[in-house]
């Protein structure tokens, strides 16, 4: 006779009335087929008991320590829920999002990017800014045209304040030549006997 | 203090009386909530947010129960109601997203993990299980793990007892099916091995 499972399950489950069950046990000493299909469903419930999760398996370790106060924060709108919070994060994220695309939006419909990219174009370029870039970087004394110092400081009468200050001033000129330069100068002014 | 006292000074106790009764109420089913909603959703974040979820509308529903079940079966109604609401949101997200890997709501927890803790039958009847249909899982779960009756599923679910027995057969059946499709050689194994008498 063919197993019915419905019953059987409910037999290993404990289900059955006390006049349901004897007639099930009766068949399964009886009947190899109900005997095997018991078989497999009284080890189907032994293993579905064993795979059951142990009392607390999956809470992490401390999570009701501070759980009530968590949940009472919540109630009584202390603190926001965790879903409430990503919502918040999301819509920050959103407004900045907006924001940059709006700004970026109105430059380019604007053109307002590619006039400021020529301004500075234009502006690196003008012969002023060019003129004043060259001065800045260019050496304070021409390398081949070094006589003017040599006058300063032949010139610079030593015991006069103004003439010192002036002399400084040709000093510092004479301190951006280079070595080579700084030695003719000084070989210059001790052959005419200044130094 | 029974369940029925505490919901009686949570509906009508001082603020301060309220809070305390429910914290009892809360102290005394945290524990089988928990383990309901993570039968469900299958990650901790968001069974948290579901357990804290489900007791303050409870906290807030508390004058809608009427006691005519108990106060643990009405917990769980509200705590699985949230759940498959929760379940069919973020399985539209994942579709939305195209996110086929995604087949469930939940990161599982990492397979090794939990093979090293388990034998090689109980993790095949865990997978069993969370293969399940929906329904048939949340019976399964509610009967099984929770030893909860039929009429309480019942009640719970808002289906007739008949139901709750027929869906809890099919999931039977599909966990059986479920092992000889994919773990034949266990099957076998076990058959051999185990002799229960009758």
């Amino acid at each position: 006779m063919k197993p019915h499972l419905p019953e059987l399950f409910r037999y290993v489950y404990g289900e059955l009335g006390e006049e349901e069950r004897k007639r099930v046990e009766e068949r399964i000493r009886g009947d190899a087929a109900w005997r095997q299909a018991y078989e497999e469903c009284a080890r189907l419930f032994k293993g579905l008991s064993e795979s059951k999760p142990r009392f607390g398996e999956h809470v992490p370790y401390g999570y009701w320590d501070d759980f009530h106060g968590r949940l009472m924060d919540r109630l009584h709108g202390r603190a926001a829920s965790p879903a409430m919070l990503r919502w918040g994060r999301g819509l920050a994220w959103a407004a900045s999002a907006a924001i940059v695309g709006l700004v970026l939006t109105v430059v380019l419909r604007s053109g307002g990017e590619i006039e400021y990219i020529a301004g500075m174009d234009s502006w690196f370029n003008s012969e002023d800014v060019r003129q004043t870039l060259e001065n800045y970087y260019a050496p304070v004394v021409d390398e081949d045209d070094w006589s003017s110092q040599l006058d300063d400081l032949k010139a610079v009468d030593w015991t006069s304040d103004q003439d010192a200050v002036e002399g400084m001033d040709a000093l510092t000129d004479f301190g951006n030549l280079s070595t080579e330069q700084q030695r003719t100068i000084v070989e210059q002014l001790k052959t005419e006997d200044i130094i | 203090m029974t369940d029925q006292e505490l919901v009686d000074r949570i509906k009508q106790g001082s603020p301060h009386d309220r809070d305390r009764a429910f914290g009892e109420l809360v102290s005394r089913y945290r524990e089988r909530l928990y383990g309901v909603i993570y039968g469900m959703v299958k990650n901790h974040e968001d069974t948290d947010d579901l357990l804290q979820e489900t007791l303050i509308r409870a906290y807030r529903k508390m004058r809608d129960f009427r006691g005519d079940s108990s106060i643990y079966t009405w917990l769980v109604r509200i705590g699985i109601n949230l759940s498959l609401t929760h379940l069919r949101k973020a399985r539209l997200k994942n579709f939305l997203s195209f996110d086929v890997a995604a087949e469930t709501v939940a990161s599982r927890e990492p397979l090794q993990d939990r093979m090293a803790e388990e034998t090689e039958l109980q993790h095949a009847l865990r997978s069993a299980v969370d293969h399940l249909p929906e329904k048939q899982r949340v019976v399964f779960t509610l009967r099984h793990y929770d030893e909860l009756s039929h009429g309480e599923i019942a009640d719970i679910t808002g289906n007739s007892v008949g139901t709750i027995k027929a869906n809890f057969f099919h999931a039977l059946k599909n966990i059986k099916q479920h092992l000889e499709k994919h773990y034949p050689d266990l099957v076998k194994q076990g058959m051999e091995h185990e002799t229960p008498s009758a």
